[in-house]
C-alpha cells in the first residue's frame, strides 16, 4: 500500500491564505507518489461547490481553482465532512468532481493505517 | 411555494388530523391528481400544508428522487407521535378511489425484522434503528452501543440517511470487526463480531 499522506483543510475564503497553502502541500505530496487526502471541514466544505474557489488567487500561487484541479488529477483525493456540509446548507449536487462526502469514521480508517497530517 | 411556519414540536395530533380532513379533497397544484390522504401528512410534516402537492410533484419540488424522499418523510414522520395518529387518521379514511402511493409503505409497519441480503436471501434482524439523519461521530457512537447489546453474529438492521453514511458505515465496520452483509443507502445489514 502506498503511504499514506492527510491534509485537514478548515478554512476556505475566511482565510484564503491558509487555503491555499492546504493545497500547495497537498500536490507536493501527490507528486511525491504519496495517497494524499484533503480533508475539508468546517468552513473548509464551501471549497467542496462548483465555482466558490473561482475567485481566491494569492499573490506568489496559482489560483485556488487550478491547485485542487491539479491535485485530483494527480490522484489525491478530497473527503468533505457530512455534518459541516449539512450544517452549511450546501448542495450535493454541486459537488466539485471527485469530492466525496464522509463522516468520521473514513476519516479514522484512513489515519489509523499510519498517516501523518497537517492541519490548516 | 413557500413553507407554513408552524413548528413541529408544538404540533398536536388534533391540528394533523385537522390538516388531513381539510385536505382531503384538495388537488396537487402542479399535475392537479387528487390528494391521498396520506399526502395530506406529509404536507405537515415537510411544511407545505398550505401549497397541496402531492408527493412525487412534492419531492420534485424539494430536487429530490421521490424514493429517497419518501425514505426520508417515513424515517421522519415515525419519530413523531403527531405525525403517525395522523397517518393512522389517513389510513382510516383513505379512499379506494384514490390512487394511494403509500399504500406498500413502512411508515406504520416497519415490517417483520428480518432482512434480505444482497444474494435475496432472508436473514433474521435481532434490532432495527433508524438514525435519521444522525451523522459522523453521533451516528457510530450510538451503532456500537446498539450492537454491542445484540447476541454474538446479531443483525442489526440501519436506516441511515446521513450523506456521509455510505462511506462511513463500511469505514467503520472494517475499522471496529463488524461485518456489513448489505449496502442499500440508506439500509444498511451490520452483523456483530
Amino acid at each position: 500500500m502506498a503511504q499514506r499522506f492527510c491534509v485537514s483543510l478548515t478554512c476556505s475564503k475566511n482565510d484564503p491564505d491558509k487555503a491555499t497553502v492546504a493545497f500547495v502541500v497537498a500536490s507536493a505530496a501527490a507528486a511525491s507518489e504519496r495517497e494524499t487526502l484533503v480533508f475539508l471541514s468546517i468552513e473548509g466544505v464551501r471549497l467542496s461547490q462548483r465555482g466558490f474557489a473561482d475567485d481566491i488567487h494569492e499573490s506568489g500561487f496559482a489560483p485556488l481553482r487550478e491547485l485542487m484541479a491539479g491535485f485530483t488529477k494527480a490522484g489525491g483525493i478530497i473527503w468533505v465532512c457530512s455534518p459541516c456540509f449539512k450544517k452549511r446548507g450546501l448542495d450535493e449536487g454541486k459537488l466539485i468532481e471527485g469530492a466525496v462526502i464522509v463522516g468520521g469514521a473514513k476519516l479514522v480508517e484512513f489515519l489509523g493505517g499510519g498517516s501523518p497530517c497537517v492541519s490548516y | 411555494m413557500t413553507k407554513d411556519p408552524l413548528p413541529l414540536p408544538d404540533l398536536k395530533a388534533e391540528q394533523v388530523i385537522a390538516e388531513v380532513e381539510r385536505l382531503r379533497k384538495a388537488a396537487c397544484r402542479l399535475c392537479g391528481s387528487l390528494l391521498c390522504p396520506h399526502d395530506a401528512v406529509v404536507l405537515v410534516a415537510m411544511g407545505f400544508k398550505n401549497a397541496p402537492t402531492c408527493t412525487p410533484c412534492l419531492a420534485g419540488h424539494l430536487g429530490k428522487e421521490t424514493g429517497v424522499f419518501r425514505a426520508h418523510v417515513q424515517a421522519f414522520i415515525r419519530r413523531h407521535d403527531c405525525l403517525m395518529q395522523g397517518w393512522s387518521h389517513a389510513t382510516d379514511i383513505e379512499l379506494p378511489a384514490v390512487a394511494c402511493p403509500w399504500k406498500d409503505s413502512k411508515v406504520a409497519d416497519p415490517g417483520p425484522v428480518t432482512a434480505a441480503t444482497t444474494s435475496g436471501a432472508e436473514v433474521p434482524c435481532e434490532a432495527q434503528w433508524d438514525a435519521g439523519e444522525m451523522s459522523c461521530g453521533d451516528l457510530v457512537l450510538e451503532l456500537r452501543m446498539r450492537l454491542r447489546a445484540l447476541g454474538p453474529r446479531g443483525i442489526l438492521r440501519l436506516t441511515a440517511l446521513d450523506l456521509g453514511a455510505p462511506e462511513d458505515i463500511p469505514a467503520w465496520c472494517n475499522l471496529t470487526g463488524n461485518t456489513l452483509i448489505k449496502k442499500d443507502p440508506p439500509t444498511y445489514l451490520i452483523m456483530k463480531g
